[in-house]
């Protein structure tokens, strides 16, 4: 059962942690599942840089936002307004709802800054697996008409500063797993150029914001030489800042991780200290610090 | 079993390598494990040292660990293991403490990011094999609670859970 939209915020500064969340929020009216929960840090009033966090799970129902809530809680906890977003999943809707959905909701925040406290020019995307999808379409194709927004919020404006974990730049690479043919509504053989438009590595061009990539060089299903790898010289070619930074042995779901010599799961690239590190880092060099 | 093998005393020392440690080459864990026959217990000590992060950017992790672990023993020994009764192999429980620093440095700025401080235990389950000369075998499978601490206080402290397994390859004495 979905509680009754409205928001309940849950203050944890009791607990030390200094964040206020505030749930279920809709961004876009006309789709039960387009809503977002933000993560606040406590100083009300002042504009802060943001992160707009987009989760994984292959663009299909079975995993949601609460797999990213973790990042979206640090983040906020490190200084950054952070708004955890939902959207349509496939086999509800395919592309390009998904972007669509994203676009709406990084325009959302743009709309809401001054009620949110966001600095509208300082806003990053921190996405994983499809969520890595996600925003790199979101820096990417803001210009492009089949993705644009169709909520009644205006144009699209891209992304500020990107974080991609394991995220798929080109579909045209991996076209064997039914997730993607599901999210892009056609085989490969069917529709290459939809495979096209929806691949960020397609729209690179000048101007895009800088990245930061995560990867696991075990991941067996987002392959950092057919995705991170090409989408890396791509951007390299047209003069965008570029950070890469691999987890040996870290895998998609199943890191490799191993503390204490062992292999540890579940975890994702995300979750470990060196990413951190470099992930708040790269936020402060883009987005700027928190104030 | 001959008498020879029935009489023999336990062997009371193992040296082992974790191998998924060494998966990749960008690291090793090892462990020097002590045994209490009389207690059917061991107490193992072990480092690790791991490059944890590549790319634009390195990262260094040091780990040490303590571990306690519990044999439990039949009359026959271990299954597919040649020891007598008696020795430290077969089904085991371990629970260990670690300590482990990732630090992180950007290359392409040449400067440390941070040092990450992480504190955490194990509970496993294990069964070590000896089935050549006194050449040990051990899978083992567990859960684990770390809580990482960024030294600078930039990452908030995170208390994460997990799953691990590994096989470690050692040597009885």
């Amino acid at each position: 059962m979905r509680f009754p939209s409205l928001v309940w915020t849950a203050v944890l500064a009791g607990c030390g942690v200094g964040v206020t969340e505030t749930t279920d929020i809709p961004y876009d009216s006309r789709f039960s599942e387009d809503v977002l929960d933000i993560y606040n840090p406590h100083t009300a009033g002042t504009a802060r840089p943001a992160v707009l966090v987009i989760h994984g799970g292959g663009w299909a129902e079975g995993i949601y936002r609460n797999s990213l809530a973790p990042q979206a809680n640090w983040l906020a906890e490190a200084g950054y307004v952070a708004v955890n977003i939902e959207y349509r999943l496939t086999p509800v809707a395919s592309f390009p709802a998904q972007v669509q959905d994203c676009f709406c909701a990084l325009a959302y925040m743009r709309a809401h800054a001054t009620e949110l406290a966001i600095d509208p020019d300082r806003i990053a995307g921190v996405g994983y697996s499809a969520g890595g999808h996600l925003v790199s379409m979101l820096a990417t194709t803001a210009d492009d008409p089949i993705v644009a927004p169709d909520c009644g919020v205006g144009p699209a404006a891209p992304l500020d500063a990107v974080v991609t974990g394991a995220g798929i730049e080109d579909m045209a690479a991996m076209p064997q797993f039914p997730v993607v043919t599901s999210f892009v509504g056609a085989s490969l053989a069917d529709d290459p150029e939809l495979y096209q438009e929806a691949s960020p590595l397609a729209h690179v061009a000048a101007g895009d914001p800088p990245y930061l990539f995560v990867s696991g060089d075990g991941d067996w299903l987002v392959n950092f030489d057919h995705q991170d790898k090409p989408m890396i010289a791509a951007l390299d070619a047209v003069g965008t800042e570029t950070r890469l930074l691999e987890i040996p042995g870290g895998g998609h779901v199943l890191n490799g991780s191993t503390d204490g010599g062992e292999w540890e799961l579940p975890l994702t690239s995300f979750d470990t200290p060196p990413a951190q590190d470099a992930m708040l880092d790269f936020l402060e060099h883009t987005i700027g610090p928190p104030p | 079993m001959s008498l020879a093998a029935l009489v023999m005393a336990p062997l009371l020392n193992n040296v082992s390598l974790e191998l998924p440690s060494i998966d990749g080459l960008r690291g090793a864990a090892a462990q020097y494990e002590r045994y209490v026959p009389f207690l059917h217990m061991s107490v193992a000590v072990g480092g690790e040292t791991r490059e944890s992060a590549t790319g634009d950017y390195t990262a260094l992790r040091l780990g040490t660990l303590l571990q306690l672990r519990c044999y439990f023993h039949n009359s026959g020994g271990a299954w597919l293991s040649r020891l007598p009764a008696g020795n430290m192999d077969g089904w085991f429980f371990g629970s260990s403490i670690e300590l482990a620093t990732d630090s992180t440095h950007d290359d392409a700025d040449h400067r440390w990011l941070g040092t990450t401080l992480s504190i955490g235990g194990i509970s496993e389950v294990g069964y070590r094999i000896v089935p050549w000369r006194e050449l040990a075998i051990t899978p083992h499978m567990g859960v684990s609670l770390h809580e990482d601490i960024d030294l600078r206080g930039h990452v908030p402290a995170e208390l994460r859970p997990g799953f691990v397994y590994g096989v470690d390859v050692g040597w009885l004495f």
